[in-house]
C-alpha cells in the first residue's frame, strides 16, 4: 500500500504511520490508530480518552452525521472508494471542509487511482492511500495535468470566472 | 456565439494531453479495460459492435462554420467520410480507432472542441432548443445560461462519479422544444414579477427503461442563483442516488422514491447553505457571456423576391411551408437543414456536406449553424430574400427534402447495425417507413406526425415521445418491434403508450402504414395525428392492428 | 455439441476479430476455429481471456454457429452483424 501525501505544498509519497484498527482488535498501546465508524459509534468515551492520534474510517455508504459534532476529536478521516463508480464521499469530502471546517488530514482509500486524483484533491482530500499493485510514484503528475478549473471546490484555487474578474487583461480571446 | 479564451482553451488541450496519457497507459497494459472504460467514457469513446465510436460534444447544438469544417477533415481522416448527428445535439464517428482517438482530441481542442463527458456516469451536454436567440415566441435565449451550466459542469471535481449519467436541458420560450419535461433536470426562462430573468426548475424525468415526466421543484430562481441551485440538486442526488442497481440509479427514480416534497426538503436545506457562496454568478461574468451570444447584425432586407419565388416554383413554396420557423427579426427565417432524405439513413451526413454545408453557413447565416434534436440541421438567421438561392443549393446537396417534424423525418438512433447495446436494427425500419410513408404524406398532407425509432431499452431515439414510437426488441432470437402511440416532447409532454403485442422485422412497416390509413379514415378536417388520437383513444387502432374489439 | 467459435474485439481500432486454430486472429469468421469437444472451447476460452488481461482483445466470448447454415454464420443477428458488417449501407 502506498500513500501520496498531499498535506504540503507538493505531493510526495510516504509511508503510513497509521494504524488501521480491525472491530475486533485491540487498540495499539501507543501511535496514530483508526477506528471503523461502527467502533467510534460503539466506544465513543473509550476512544475519546486515548491520549494519541485518532482517525475514524468510513465506508461509501457511510454519513458523517454522527461524527460531526466530534470533529476536533480527529486528526485523520477516512473515506473509503469502494471502487470506481461510487462518488459519493468526493461530496462526503466537501461537506467535511466546506461545511463543517474540518481541518485534520482527509485521506482516499480502497480503489484510488490515478486519474481521481485531481478532483479527490480538489474536494479536499490531502492524503491518498493508492490502489494495491499500483504505483504511486508514477502518479503524481495526475494533479498537475489540468490547470484551469471552472468551478469552486474545497480548495483555494481560483475559477475562471475569478480570473477573469481579477485578471481581464491576462486572459485572452483565442485565436 | 461563445468564444474561447486561452483559459477554456488551454482546458480542452490539457484534457487531449491527459487522455493521450491515458491511452498510452492502457495500451501498455498499465491501465486494465475496466480501469480504462470509465476513463475513455469521459472522453465520449464507445466500443461499440464494430469498431470504437466517439461522441463529440457540440454544446448546447451551436457550431460555427470552421468548427463543423474540422468535423469533416475528422471524418475524412479517421472515420469513413461522414458523421451521425444525435438527439442531444452532439455528433457521433462510429468507425474510430482507440489509436487515433489522442490525435482527434487534438484536432478537436484546435477548434475549440472536445468529447468531454458526453458519456460516463457524469453531467452530460446541456442541451437547448435549436432556434434559441432566433425563436419568435422566446421570453428569453437560453444559450448563455446554457453556457453557463456548460463550464460549471466540466471536470466538476465533485460530480465526476455520479450515480449514473445526468443530462441537463433549458428553454427560453414557452413553447418547449428542448423536451426539458424528460431530462434529469429541467430549466424553462421567464420572467419575475418585476421582470427579473429565472427559471421553472423540474426534475425527475428521462426515458428509458422506466420512462417518467419531470416534476417541478421550483416555480421560480431567480437567475443568479442557478448554479448553486443546480450544486444542491446534484450534491443530494451524489449522496442520495441509488448505487446497487443499474436500472434504478438515475434520479427519476430518487425523486420518484422519495416524493418530490421530500426531495424538495432536502435540495432547498442544501441549497440555503450554498445559495451565497462563490457560485451566486456575478453580473459582470453573466453580462461577459450574453454579450457573445448578441444577435447578428441583421440587414434590413426587401423580402419581395420571397413571395415571388414561392408562387413562381411550387418545390420551393412547399419546402418554405414546411421548413422554415418564425423568426423574431422581421424578414428573417430559421431554415431547418434535413438530413431525413427519403429512403436515407437519419441524421448521417457526408464530409463533402458538412464541408458545403460550413460555406452555405457563411453565406448566407452568419457563420453559424445548430444541430436539432430530431437529427436535423438549422441555419438560424437567413435573410427571406435569399431563401430561394440558398434552398437552390441545399436542394444540390440533399438536404432540402422539405420534412421538418413530418412522417419521414424519422428519428432513429445507430440500432443494431452499430450499436454494442441494442437489441434490434433501427436504420432499415427508418429507410423502409421513410420509402413507405413518403408517398402518403403527399398524396394526403399529414402534417406533423413525429415517428422515432430506439433499437433498444435505452431509447437514444426518444420513441417515448414520438407520436408514434417504435421500440426494437429481441424475442426468441428475432427481432420484435413494439409500437407506442401519442407521446410528445413538447410542452404538452407525454409517454407514449404501448398499443398492443410487438411486430416483426417484416411486419412493421405495414403496422405503422395500417395505423397511417386507419387515422386518416378518423381524421377531422386538417388536425395532426396525436389530436385525433387523444380525441379518439387507442382503440380504433388496436382494433385496425390486432383485429380485436 | 453445438458449434462454437470464440470472438473478441481488437484493442487498438476496435475490429471485430475471431480465434483461429492457432491462436491468431482473423476478421474473417470463416478462418475461425470450430470447437470440437467442450474441453477444447474451455482451452480455446482460458488462452483467449489470458489475452484479454494482456490487453490486446477485448471482451473474449463464444458465438454459435448456426447449424443450418452452408457457410460459416452466427446463429444470433447481432453475431451476423458483428461478422458481416452493418445491413445499411455506410457513408
Amino acid at each position: 500500500m502506498q500513500l501520496i501525501d498531499y498535506s504540503n505544498a507538493r505531493p510526495a509519497v510516504e509511508s503510513d504511520v497509521w494504524t488501521h484498527v480491525d472491530d475486533d482488535a485491540p487498540l495499539p498501546a501507543g501511535g496514530p490508530a483508526t477506528v471503523s465508524l461502527e467502533r467510534w459509534q460503539a466506544s465513543r468515551d473509550e476512544l475519546a480518552g486515548r491520549n494519541q492520534p485518532l482517525g475514524v474510517r468510513l465506508d461509501s455508504h457511510e454519513r458523517i452525521d454522527d461524527i460531526v459534532a466530534d470533529l476536533p476529536r480527529f486528526d485523520l478521516i477516512a473515506l473509503n472508494f469502494p471502487n470506481l463508480n461510487d462518488g459519493r464521499h468526493f461530496s462526503t469530502a466537501r461537506l467535511l471542509r466546506e461545511r463543517h471546517g474540518y481541518g485534520g488530514r482527509l485521506r482516499a482509500t480502497g480503489q484510488v487511482l490515478r486519474d481521481q486524483l485531481d478532483p479527490m484533491r480538489r474536494c479536499g482530500f490531502d492524503e491518498f492511500d493508492i490502489a494495491p499493485g499500483k504505483d504511486a510514484a508514477s502518479a503524481l503528475p495526475a494533479f498537475d495535468q489540468i490547470s484551469v478549473t471552472y468551478q469552486p471546490a474545497a480548495d483555494a484555487r481560483l475559477t475562471a470566472a475569478q480570473l477573469r474578474r481579477r485578471l481581464p487583461e491576462s486572459v485572452d480571446v483565442a485565436d | 456565439m461563445y468564444a474561447y479564451d486561452s483559459l477554456d482553451e488551454t482546458l480542452v488541450r490539457e484534457r487531449a494531453v491527459q487522455f493521450r496519457d491515458q491511452v498510452g497507459r492502457r495500451v501498455s497494459g498499465e491501465l486494465s479495460e475496466d480501469e480504462f472504460k470509465p476513463l475513455r467514457l469521459r472522453n465520449g469513446l464507445y466500443l461499440q459492435l464494430h469498431a470504437y465510436m466517439l461522441r463529440v460534444a457540440i454544446p448546447y447544438g451551436l457550431l460555427s462554420s470552421d468548427q463543423l469544417r474540422a468535423l469533416a477533415r475528422i471524418a475524412r481522416r479517421y472515420d469513413r467520410d461522414y458523421g451521425h448527428f444525435t438527439t442531444r445535439q452532439n455528433i457521433q464517428f462510429n468507425w474510430i480507432k482507440l489509436a487515433d482517438a489522442p490525435d482527434i482530441l487534438d484536432e478537436l481542442a484546435e477548434a475549440g472542441m472536445h468529447a468531454i463527458q458526453t458519456s460516463g456516469n457524469c453531467i452530460r451536454n446541456t442541451t437547448t432548443d435549436q432556434f434559441a436567440g432566433v425563436a419568435a415566441d422566446e421570453i428569453e435565449d437560453p444559450r448563455p445560461w446554457a453556457e453557463i451550466i456548460r463550464q460549471w459542469s466540466t471536470l466538476h471535481p465533485e460530480f465526476s462519479f455520479l450515480p449514473r449519467k445526468f443530462k441537463v436541458a433549458i428553454n427560453g420560450s414557452p413553447n418547449d422544444r428542448a423536451a426539458i419535461a424528460v431530462h434529469d433536470i429541467g430549466l424553462s426562462m421567464l420572467h419575475g414579477p418585476t421582470g427579473e430573468t429565472g427559471f421553472r426548475v423540474w426534475v425527475g424525468g428521462g426515458l428509458g427503461r422506466t420512462p417518467m415526466i419531470a416534476e417541478e421543484i421550483r416555480g421560480f430562481l431567480p437567475a443568479n442563483d442557478l448554479l448553486s441551485y443546480l450544486e444542491a440538486i446534484l450534491r443530494v442526488y451524489n449522496i442520495e442516488g441509488r448505487r446497487d442497481n443499474l436500472y434504478k440509479s438515475r434520479i427519476k427514480i430518487l425523486v420518484s422514491a422519495l416524493g418530490i416534497e421530500r426531495f424538495r426538503e432536502l435540495v432547498e436545506a442544501e441549497w440555503a447553505e450554498i445559495r451565497d457562496s462563490s457560485l451566486r454568478l456575478d453580473e459582470a461574468e453573466v453580462s461577459r457571456i450574453r454579450a457573445q451570444f448578441a444577435p447578428p447584425a441583421y440587414e434590413v432586407v426587401d423580402s419581395g423576391l420571397f413571395a415571388a419565388k414561392r408562387i413562381e416554383d411550387t418545390a420551393f413554396a412547399r419546402w418554405a411551408a414546411r421548413n422554415l420557423f418564425p423568426h423574431k427579426q422581421p424578414g428573417h427565417a430559421a431554415v431547418t437543414v434535413s438530413l431525413k432524405p427519403i429512403g436515407g439513413v437519419p441524421g448521417d451526413m457526408s464530409a463533402d456536406q458538412m464541408e458545403a454545408l460550413a460555406d452555405l453557413a457563411d453565406e448566407y447565416s452568419y457563420g453559424e449553424i445548430r444541430v436539432a434534436h430530431r437529427q436535423n440541421l438549422v441555419l438560424a438567421h437567413v435573410p427571406q430574400s435569399r431563401l430561394y438561392d440558398l434552398w437552390r443549393a441545399l436542394d444540390s446537396l440533399g438536404l432540402a427534402t422539405p420534412n421538418l417534424l413530418r412522417v419521414t423525418d424519422i428519428v432513429a438512433c445507430p440500432g443494431l447495425d452499430f450499436c454494442g447495446l441494442a437489441t434490434a436494427r433501427s436504420i432499415p425500419v427508418a429507410q423502409r417507413l421513410s420509402e413507405r410513408l413518403a408517398e402518403i404524406d403527399d398524396r394526403h398532407d399529414l402534417r406533423e406526425l413525429t415517428i422515432n425509432i430506439s433499437g433498444c431499452i435505452n431509447s437514444c431515439a426518444h420513441h417515448h415521445v414520438g407520436h408514434i414510437g417504435i421500440l426494437g426488441l429481441e424475442k426468441s432470437g428475432k427481432e420484435s418491434y413494439q409500437v407506442t402511440l401519442g407521446g410528445s416532447s413538447a410542452e404538452d409532454a407525454a409517454i407514449g403508450k404501448i398499443v398492443g403485442r410487438g411486430f416483426g422485422a417484416d411486419e412493421i412497416v405495414a403496422a405503422i402504414e395500417t395505423i397511417v390509413v386507419t387515422w386518416l379514415e378518423l381524421r377531422q378536417g386538417d388536425e395532426r395525428f396525436l389530436d385525433s388520437l387523444r380525441r379518439i383513444g387507442q382503440e380504433p387502432f388496436r382494433a385496425a392492428l390486432y383485429g380485436t374489439g | 455439441m453445438a458449434q462454437i467459435v470464440i470472438t473478441g474485439n481488437r484493442l487498438h481500432d476496435g475490429a471485430v476479430v475471431w480465434r483461429e486454430p492457432d491462436g491468431t486472429w482473423s476478421h474473417d469468421i470463416a478462418n475461425a476455429a470450430i470447437y470440437p469437444s467442450e474441453a477444447q472451447l474451455a482451452d480455446g476460452l482460458d488462452a483467449g481471456r489470458l489475452e484479454e488481461a494482456e490487453g490486446r482483445i477485448i471482451g473474449v466470448y463464444e458465438v454459435e454457429l448456426d447449424a443450418g447454415e452452408s457457410r460459416v454464420a452466427p446463429v444470433r443477428l447481432r453475431e451476423r452483424i458483428r461478422a458481416d458488417g452493418p445491413t445499411v449501407s455506410v457513408g
